[in-house]
């Protein structure tokens, strides 16, 4: 039994569903959470990201925030972990495939090609521990031995270069800075897969990830064309205005022409992805922890971390840390820690830490000692997300903040399923009025309880989650 | 598989939903529909699994062990709290009037209704002529966009913008001036109404149901017109006679495309020189009966012919017969198989006269289908029931055909082949080579059922068949593992023989094995079981056309004839040639229109009544819905019969008659 899937149809009106496909600003002002939390720094910046239509939801710049197209700066970026897994590349200025190559770059593909077959590389990656980085946490090896055990001969990879978490700005680096780092990770995955194509879907608000990513592409055609070595066929996407285009399934619709709404699971990508065929989607970070698992083996890399999560993450750090920037970390450190390097908030005092923004829960000062893991997050109702940490001090006011998460969670749904749908926007209308009654409390737990439990996709999903965080920790600020 | 603490077994990995249905659990769903993909949107179809939770049950399949609530508390909540989510954005007023709406159900069983009080005039479209639009009703499952391009293959429904803000609109923006081509599957998939059918929407909710039948196809659905203010509105199947009854657009809307039609007469016309000329019935029949008594006089009673284009009732038949044999006593009747085939359709049947008759209801309890031809087009009911029991996990089906468009059975089959009619040939031979070299048939029987079986043996073992074709071959023979097997067939000359051996041969190895052929254009198989003909193997289809040309005096009894010719071109040849034609026939139809000197107006089968057969041999009551004063066949028969001569016989020794000429169905 199949189901048939019809691919790029005659349907322009398939752009209404993006914010920007057919439309551009001289300038745009980011009205992320990283921004909005900051937003007394630079008042006049957050007044035009609210008069800003369409809106713009963060820019990878939530270093600097409250932030705007027009100004660029870089961040810093800090090695917490034994090993620069990550940041070795990151902060090595490749201006060329051939500074990479002097790292050791290129090798790992190489060696993988030539002298693994396709299982021992899976073999490797589970060895290695490694997770996704795009936020679900699935075994990257498991993920893979999948689609490898798929009989079809055609599969494809796609590389989820659409980072639309406000605060995160990892991934947008790594395309940046090191973009040979993540197409190696791609010729990886691929040749573990079996796939002969791959997609990069890259975000329009990075468009220097994008161009970086475009021209180390053409020199590492090259450079195996020369070697005569057949790579596989690489295409570039560009995002056009929609965060939940960044969910793996509501991709694979965007790269077929289809509107992007997330596919009700059963069927994963591995089984029937693009093109119905098995596809691995990726993260851009998950990728690039690749090329170091190749030539260092898979047991090397799991010495990194702790418990179920293995490792280094780079973890993003918004403008109200005194030393904002990215922060390779071993998982297992403490968010104490990671607060204490960056030398705490430059104003005020913590109120509490959104990670995984927006769409998971928040913490509280007083659970600081959690250890940063994937099950240890979501043991304090929280999720590691992109590893995006937003700090906000008492500046902030939970209802406020409430609604910013609401409104862009109904802002961005797709609208395809119910709870998502009409509920984020429900809970919105009902905290615009900077509070729930507590006459409204059965309705808010009742929609909060659907979206958690009954959404299709992650953001409905999270959107409940953060509520239901709120409800819980902040209960006396948001119920009168 | 355990459901709510109780054991059940499924060979078949089907969805939770398919297998709750199947079990007659009642599981409340808006986006899900049988003929879609499992799309998810809804959020209402929730189901608890051991181990994961709440899920979705119409795109999650059954697993060995697998633990399932269907409802508690908790569920019941969830699905409550999603209803109200579409309720309070629903406008009031609509539940009431439309209750059999399934959102409307839903909202009953929940307690619920529309709490909007305001509605978006520019949601409306009044421009269609049979579809009526109101967005303000829609709660975005999406079905009518994955109905029209999935199954349809038009791309109408365009879903725009995301979120809250997301709308369906029509191509174009006016569903009036879209590509639509009318065939309100949209309206069927849809659960609120917000498209709905124009005349529902024009003449009322109907305030009473009458018992009927459908008789635009062979399967004659048993069905409920919905009547409101005298006029018929809706249609749906009865499903405690034949379950998933009218599960077909054509029966359940598109009837409404001929009896509202604008080429509908309901008076005689007579050609003159100025046009069209209005005459009573009386004038009408005195004309015919002149014409044709002159014709016999002149030229004897063979230059006489009738030509049947469409359904009659068993009654009209025995009338038909009466006229033909024994008032003007010629042997020019046809009907349009015959047309298409020729008399080769009568000694296939005959063949298989012997067999026994898959009723359509236990066609669940066969093991395996192989369905043949584009059965989803011409025989909808079939088509879905088929899908219905593969979907339940209760028998394998196999569809092969050459259609170059989608249709659902394809999705929906374990195994689906599209190849052209001559590799299907070739497959046929490759099914029968491969099964043959197993050696385990019986030879007996095949010795009894063909005439030199060791030279049809050997050339079976002679054919040269490619690789493709017999890759195909032996996948299919692998998913026939549960009998008994059953090939359902649209009847075409071309491949017809080959199958028949085919057949020979599967029932020699697997004994339980049923052949049903099914007759689209016009679907007359009432002429074909009732009227007895010799000369089987004389008559040709051309040999048949070669006739109609000679004719003097030509009466065609039904509409579409054209239409449902497969030999258009000689047919309108002969149809020139003839001096004199009157149709029979609801609606002005091209043969009406260019070749017919008299027109006599028939009612459509909502406007009579009288019996007629079913595809498996049952004999179903097709009752006047609306009198309109339009005569029935079987009156303008009777004013025939008295006009050359005969005698009238009354509807009841009419069927009393004709029953007793096909003994081999159970009369009612
Ligand atoms: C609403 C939503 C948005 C998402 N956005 C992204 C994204 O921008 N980048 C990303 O890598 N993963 C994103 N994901 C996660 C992807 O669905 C998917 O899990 C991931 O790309 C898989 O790669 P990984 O296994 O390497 O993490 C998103 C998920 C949801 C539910
Ligand atoms: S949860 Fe929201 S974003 Fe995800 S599928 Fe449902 S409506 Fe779309
Ligand atoms: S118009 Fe009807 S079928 Fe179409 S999306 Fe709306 S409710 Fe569903
Ligand atoms: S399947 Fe045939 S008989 Fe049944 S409703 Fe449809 S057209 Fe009428
Ligand atoms: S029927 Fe399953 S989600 Fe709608």
């Amino acid at each position: 039994m199949g189901q048939m899937i019809r691919i790029n149809l005659p349907k322009t009106e398939i752009n209404t569903f993006y914010t920007f496909s057919d439309k551009e600003l001289p300038e745009e002002y980011c009205r992320g959470l990283s921004c909005f939390v900051n937003r007394s720094e630079k008042p006049n910046y957050w007044n035009k990201a609210k008069d800003q239509y369409p809106r713009t939801y963060c820019l990878g710049k939530c270093y600097l925030s409250p932030s705007s197209t027009h100004e660029e700066s870089y961040p810093m970026i800090e090695v917490l972990s034994r090993e620069p897994i990550l940041s070795k590349f990151l902060n090595s200025k490749l201006d060329t495939l051939n500074d990479y190559i002097k790292l050791g770059g290129m090798n790992s593909y190489t060696y993988a090609i030539t002298s693994m077959n396709q299982i021992d590389v899976i073999n490797e990656v589970k060895r290695s521990g490694l997770r996704g980085r795009g936020g679900a946490g699935f075994p990257t090896g498991i993920k893979w031995e999948s689609a490898y055990n798929k009989k079809e001969k055609k599969k494809y990879l796609i590389v989820n270069g659409d980072e639309g978490d406000p605060g995160a700005f990892s991934d947008r680096f790594l395309m940046e800075f090191s973009p040979y780092l993540v197409i190696e990770g791609a010729l990886i995955a691929a040749y573990a897969i079996g796939a002969d194509e791959i997609y990069f879907y890259i975000r329009r608000e990075y468009p220097k990830s994008l161009y970086r990513i475009k021209s180390a592409l053409i020199e590492i055609k090259n450079y195996f064309k020369k070697k005569n070595v057949t790579i596989p066929k690489i295409n570039v996407e560009i995002g056009k205005g929609s965060y939940v285009v960044g969910e793996e399934t509501a991709l694979i619709n965007a790269l077929m022409g289809r509107r992007p709404e997330p596919t009700s699971r059963p069927p994963y990508p591995t089984e029937k992805g693009l093109f119905g065929k098995p596809t691995v989607v990726n993260n851009v970070e998950t990728l690039s922890n690749i090329p170091y698992i190749i030539s260092n083996g898979g047991s090397k890399y799991y010495e990194f971390g702790f418990s179920k999560s293995r490792g280094t993450k780079l973890i993003s750090l918004n403008s109200l840390f005194k030393k904002p920037g990215l922060y390779e970390v071993e998982f297992g450190i403490t968010l104490e820690e990671i607060i204490k390097n960056a030398g705490g908030l430059k104003r005020g005092t913590l109120k509490g830490l959104l990670i995984g923004a927006p769409l998971s829960g928040i913490i509280m000062p007083d659970e600081l000692n959690t250890r940063l893991g994937y099950e240890e997050l979501r043991e304090i109702g929280s999720s590691l997300g992109h590893g995006n940490i937003i700090a906000f001090n008492e500046e902030t006011n939970i209802s406020e903040l409430l609604y910013e998460i609401l409104d862009f969670a109904s802002y961005e749904s797709c609208g395809k399923c119910t709870p998502c749908r009409l509920g984020t926007k429900k809970l919105r209308d009902l905290i615009s009025k900077g509070f729930f009654d507590k006459n409204e409390l059965n309705d808010v737990y009742d929609i909060l309880e659907s979206l958690r439990r009954t959404s299709l996709c992650g953001l409905g999903i999270g959107a409940g989650e953060v509520t239901f965080s709120i409800l819980n920790k902040y209960n006396n600020e948001v119920v009168k | 598989m355990k459901i709510n603490g109780v054991e059940y077994t499924y060979d078949k990995k089907i969805t939770i939903l398919n297998a709750l249905k199947d079990k007659g659990f009642d599981v409340p769903t808006l986006c899900y529909d049988e003929r879609l993909s499992p799309f998810g949107s809804c959020r209402l179809c929730l189901v608890k699994v051991k181990g994961k939770g709440i899920v979705t049950s119409c795109n999650n399949f059954i697993e060995d062990g697998i633990e399932i609530v269907t409802d508690d508390d908790e569920i019941e909540k969830l699905r409550k709290t999603n209803l109200k989510l579409l309720a309070e954005n629903y406008p009031k007023g609509y539940k009431d009037k439309y209750p059999y709406k399934k959102f409307h159900e839903l909202m009953n069983k929940y307690g619920l209704d529309g709490y909007k009080y305001e509605e978006d005039k520019k949601l409306y479209d009044t421009s269609h002529p049979y579809i009526y639009v109101n967005m303000n009703r829609c709660i975005n499952c999406y079905n009518c966009v994955r109905v029209c391009e999935d199954v349809i293959g038009k791309l109408v429904w365009r879903s725009i913008n995301r979120g809250f803000n997301t709308l369906i609109v029509a191509e174009g923006d006016k569903l009036g001036k879209s590509s639509c081509i009318s065939c309100r599957s949209c309206i069927d998939v849809c659960p609120t109404g917000a498209i709905e059918d124009a005349f529902v929407i024009k003449y009322g909710y109907p305030n009473e149901f009458i018992d009927s039948s459908c008789t635009l196809c062979s399967i004659t659905c048993p069905i409920k017109v919905g009547v409101s203010n005298g006029k018929p509105v809706m249609i749906y199947g009865n499903e405690s006679k034949l379950k998933l009854s009218a599960s077909c657009i054509v029966g359940k809307y598109q009837w409404e495309n001929l009896y509202y039609s604008n080429d509908r007469i309901y008076f005689p016309l007579q050609r003159s020189e100025n046009g069209w000329k209005k005459i009573s019935y009386d004038e009408a029949l005195d004309i015919l009966s002149n014409r044709i008594k002159e014709t016999v006089n002149n030229y004897g009673p063979n230059s006489v012919g009738i030509i049947l284009a469409n359904r009659i009732s068993l009654e009209e038949h025995y009338l038909l017969n009466l006229i033909a044999k024994d008032v003007i006593k010629t042997n020019n009747v046809f009907d349009i198989i015959e047309l298409n085939y020729g008399y080769s359709v009568r000694k296939y049947l005959s063949n298989l006269n012997k067999e026994k008759i898959i009723k359509a209801n236990d066609i669940q309890s066969l093991g395996t289908i192989i369905a043949i031809g584009d059965i989803e087009k011409h025989h909808p009911t079939i088509s879905s029931i088929l899908i219905d029991n593969m979907e339940k996990g209760k028998l394998n089906l196999i569809s092969i055909d050459d259609v170059n468009d989608y249709r659902s059975i394809h999705e929906q089959s374990d195994f689906y082949s599209r190849v052209s009619q001559e590799k299907m040939i070739n497959l046929f031979r490759a099914l029968e080579f491969l099964i043959i070299s197993q050696e385990n048939y019986d030879k007996r029987y095949l010795e009894e059922h063909f005439e030199n079986f060791d030279n049809f043996l050997n050339k079976i073992k002679s054919y040269n068949l490619d690789n493709e074709i017999k890759e195909i071959a032996e996948n299919i023979l692998k998913i026939i593992n549960k009998l008994p097997v059953a090939l359902f067939f649209e009847f075409n000359n071309y491949i017809a023989e080959e199958l028949f051996n085919l057949y020979l041969i599967m029932k020699s190895f697997y004994a339980k094995v049923y052949l049903i052929p099914l007759f689209s254009n016009g679907n007359v198989i009432e002429h074909l079981y009732l009227t007895n003909k010799d000369d089987l193997n004389l008559k040709t289809n051309n040999k048949i056309i070669d006739i109609i040309r000679n004719l003097k005096t030509l009466i065609i009894i039904g509409n579409n004839l054209i239409a449902n010719s497969i030999n258009r071109d000689e047919l309108i040849k002969s149809l020139s040639n003839v001096d004199f034609i009157t149709e029979i026939t609801p609606i002005i139809d091209t043969s009406a229109k260019y070749y017919a000197k008299l027109i006599i107006p028939s009612p459509t089968f909502l406007e009579k009544s009288g019996h007629y057969l079913s595809y498996d041999f049952d004999i179903r009551e097709v009752n006047k819905i609306v009198n309109n004063g339009l005569k029935q066949e079987f009156d303008i028969f009777n004013d025939l019969i008295i006009r050359l001569g005969g005698k009238v016989v009354d509807q009841k020794e009419s069927y009393n008659k004709v029953i007793t000429n096909i003994k081999f169905i159970n009369p009612l």
